[in-house]
């Protein structure tokens, strides 16, 4: 059966509430997810809303081809760093910048689920606004659309990646725009 | 310098063999190896793993050039893990570094420079220091109590809190990004914490008139002894220590309940107020003993007179933790970064997104306070000092 999302990569805070919010089987079986190796690595327990510990292993998923992980070496970063200033690499999560790393090596496929605006900044400073998702827009379009915390929204990512977009034209936090 | 020789430079500087770093990270010492040698790359998240190990930010493996030496300079080496503790200084400086860069707001580096000429430095020099700082930074009589918040929100000076051993022991670093720097040892009270602090200020005072070599870790005895000289003068003034041991002193003596009351004002330990009474009232290298048995029956009252509050200093500034918290509001910084930043979990972290609102009102009190401000000019008066001038 076809899958709604093809390659779908999602950083650790979405694996995390997804777990949370007890969902992640059925997200799983309707994407087709990709998860950069140290989302893997870090995203490996929740916290109920009474401050509860709760661990979880992606192990299995891994093991069972539902979840598929990807590595990031650091020649690959090159072209990232040559396009933004060092100190990028330091604001986002690791995670995130080996996902980031891996769609720009990517060009037409994959689609950046993240709950950071720092990502959606980056998308949208990059010209690749259309690549970057809300965990709410992907339960709404699998049927599973509840009431999220607003940094899962639409409307952040919208807002995030606008003011990306503003920021590249004019040159902020970028070393080489590309468009230009 | 390459990736492979910044790996190996990190290592060394933290002092640990391969095997040390297997254990840690669990990549294989043959991986580690080759990683060093460029025979092999490793991945993102090995490099991750790496750079926590080494407690450098993962940027530090992608910048050009040398890599900076910053000089960390100890007054007593840690006994044990002295490299981790030196490296989670360093990462916490470079850390609010990058807070302030992102958020646009870099402290203003105030501290005065003085020029010294080592070789012919005094305890006299170190005492007239004490008095130009003390009056420079108007710190007043008594600036035990706000030596801390002075250096930190005037002077734009980085305080850390860790804890290490031995106790009795603190560090200061002036690097060319973070600017001045200073690690406090957690374990210590507040009042023995305030003379580690004036300590470390007279390194950083006087940083360029005393050689700096980039591997050594400790100052001469002589530095050591001038900056001891310099702490006792900054937080008890002669003129008011004496004072305030003549209002108490009862047919020739000041009892020890006094004693603690006197250290309490100044907010210093009983045993460096003995030892200041030890130079204020002359009593010279013979009595040295004398002033020893005190301090030991002093420490003996203790329990019973040292009745002051002892609080858990923060591991960083106040204003560490409001510029990454700003950080995180402004999209300039990801959650699990923030998280990082603050050691908490990912989830405390996006608690902090979700209040991100704040009350409507704080704005509009904020842009009042800013109009106000912009009616007053600056203008300079005959001294030369600048002041802010009320509109007429």
């Amino acid at each position: 059966m076809a899958k709604k999302f093809e390659l779908l990569l999602l950083d650790a805070n979405i694996v995390i509430h997804l777990f949370k919010i007890g969902i992640w089987d059925k997200v799983v079986t309707q994407c087709d997810i990709r998860l950069a190796r140290t989302v893997v690595e870090e995203a490996h327990f929740y916290e109920t809303d009474e401050g509860e510990r709760v661990d979880f292993d992606l192990a299995p998923y891994v093991a069972a081809a539902q979840v598929h992980v990807f590595d990031v070496m650091p020649s690959d970063l090159v072209r990232f760093r040559r396009t933004f200033k060092t100190l990028f690499l330091e604001q986002m999560d690791p995670g995130e910048t080996e996902s980031l790393a891996w769609l720009l090596a990517n060009p037409s496929e994959p689609r950046l689920c993240s709950a950071d605006a720092i990502v959606f900044r980056v998308l949208g400073a990059l010209g690749l606004a259309e690549r970057g998702i809300s965990l709410e827009e992907i339960l709404s379009q699998i049927g599973l659309g509840r009431a999220l915390p607003h940094q899962f929204s639409r409307k952040f990512r919208e807002r995030w990646t606008q003011k990306g977009f503003q920021e590249g034209l004019r040159g902020l936090g970028l070393k080489d725009f590309p468009l230009a | 310098m390459a990736l492979a020789q910044r790996l190996r430079y990190a290592r060394e500087r933290c002092g640990f063999t391969l095997a040390q770093v297997k254990e840690r990270t669990g990549i294989g010492g043959s991986s580690l190896s080759e990683f060093e040698h460029e025979k092999r790359e490793p991945s993102l998240s090995q490099l991750n793993a790496l750079a926590r190990a080494y407690r450098r930010a993962l940027s530090f493996f992608f910048a050009e050039g040398e890599p900076r030496h910053e000089v960390v300079l100890w007054r007593e080496c840690p006994a044990h893990h002295r490299n981790d503790v030196e490296g989670h200084f360093r990462l916490l400086c470079e850390q609010y570094h990058n807070l302030e860069v992102w958020c646009d707001d870099r402290a203003r580096s105030a501290l005065p420079s003085y020029n010294a000429d080592s070789a012919n430095f005094e305890y006299s020099d170190a005492e007239s220091l004490a008095k130009k700082v003390r009056d420079d930074l108007q710190l007043g009589d008594r600036p035990g109590p706000v030596l801390l918040r002075v250096l930190e929100e005037v002077c734009g000076v980085k305080v850390f809190h860790l804890a290490f051993d031995p106790t009795g022991t603190a560090a200061c670093a002036l690097g060319e990004s973070f600017g001045a720097a200073v690690l406090l040892n957690r374990k210590n009270v507040r009042w023995r914490r305030n003379h580690d602090l004036a300590h470390e200020l007279f390194h950083l005072l006087t940083w360029n008139a005393f050689p700096r070599l980039p591997d050594s870790a400790t100052p001469s005895a002589r530095e050591e002894q001038l900056a001891t000289c310099f702490a006792a003068n900054l937080l008890m003034p002669p003129e008011v220590t004496r004072a305030a041991v003549g209002r108490r002193i009862n047919e020739g003596k000041v009892s020890y309940p006094h004693l603690f009351d006197i250290a309490r004002e100044f907010d210093v330990s009983v045993e460096s107020l003995l030892w200041r009474l030890h130079i204020l009232y002359g009593r010279g290298p013979d009595a040295k003993e004398l002033t020893e048995q005190e301090i030991e029956r002093a420490r003996a009252f203790a329990p019973s007179l040292e009745d002051r509050e002892q609080e858990e200093p923060p591991t960083w500034p106040h204003r560490y933790h409001d510029l990454a918290v700003k950080a995180l509001r402004q999209g300039e910084i990801s959650i699990g970064r923030f998280a990082e930043y603050l050691s908490i979990t990912r989830q405390q972290a996006m608690k902090y997104i979700e209040q991100e609102t704040p009350h409507p009102g704080y704005a509009t009190i904020v842009r009042w306070v800013g109009q106000q401000a912009m009616k007053y000019t600056e203008q300079e008066t005959s001294d030369g000092e600048e002041v802010r001038v009320a509109p007429a």
